[in-house]
């Protein structure tokens, strides 16, 4: 399967599932809400998605320099680098958010979101060990 | 790391685009590469060296700080 099949692949899984929590929730409330709107969004940004990446597979001169796009090194380095820089962030706001929630007294989300913190630094810990006994 | 990626590029008369599209990367790619803010994985600096016929250390130009 070629990149931009996958891709495409991809869009209409999320695009799917957009639609099934538009369909759940209105079925459910019968009233548009924060989880319909949401529902709605990213339906609309997989449509747009969809088109883009329809007309890159069918046109070939779109379809390389795509391609080669998603997969040279530098483009790599620069996604790697974003995430690093992302994944700083949501911890530092996570944490910054505990402690907000600790002082609004809202205990049980923070410590939802401590879970979360938690989690993402278990998964980063572990994949950085598979990592460094791959490489 | 310095590099005469330019240089070497103007001497076979080829534009950043066709230069691209040989080492299959993007022309962003050998601008940033050019302008010295890129230092190519291995793999690259060989696919480059081996178009211009040269070795690496040729091409790229290793400072010790």
């Amino acid at each position: 399967m070629k990149l931009v099949e996958k891709k495409m692949a991809w869009t209409a899984t999320i695009l799917v599932a957009g639609l099934i929590l538009f369909g759940t929730q209105m079925a459910r409330s019968g009233d548009y809400d924060f989880t319909t709107g949401f529902a709605v969004g990213i339906t609309g940004v997989s449509i747009i998605r969809l088109i883009q990446l329809y007309r890159i597979a069918k046109n070939p001169s779109l379809l390389k320099k795509y391609e080669i796009g998603q997969k040279e090194e530098r483009a790599i380095t620069l996604a790697e680098k974003s995430g690093r820089f992302t994944l700083l962030v949501t911890i530092l706001g996570e944490f910054l958010a505990i402690f907000t929630l600790i002082l609004l007294n809202k205990n049980n989300i923070a410590t939802i979101v401590s879970y979360v913190a938690a989690i993402q630094t278990i998964v980063y810990l572990v994949t950085y060990y598979f990592l460094s006994q791959k490489y | 790391m310095k590099n005469n990626l330019e240089e070497l590029r103007k001497l076979k008369k080829i534009s950043q685009e066709e230069l691209a599209e040989i080492l299959e990367v993007s022309r962003q790619t050998i601008s940033s590469l050019e302008k010295g803010r890129y230092n190519p994985s291995i793999l690259l600096a060989c696919k480059i060296a081996r178009f211009f016929n040269k070795p690496i250390e040729d091409i790229f130009i290793y400072e010790e700080k």
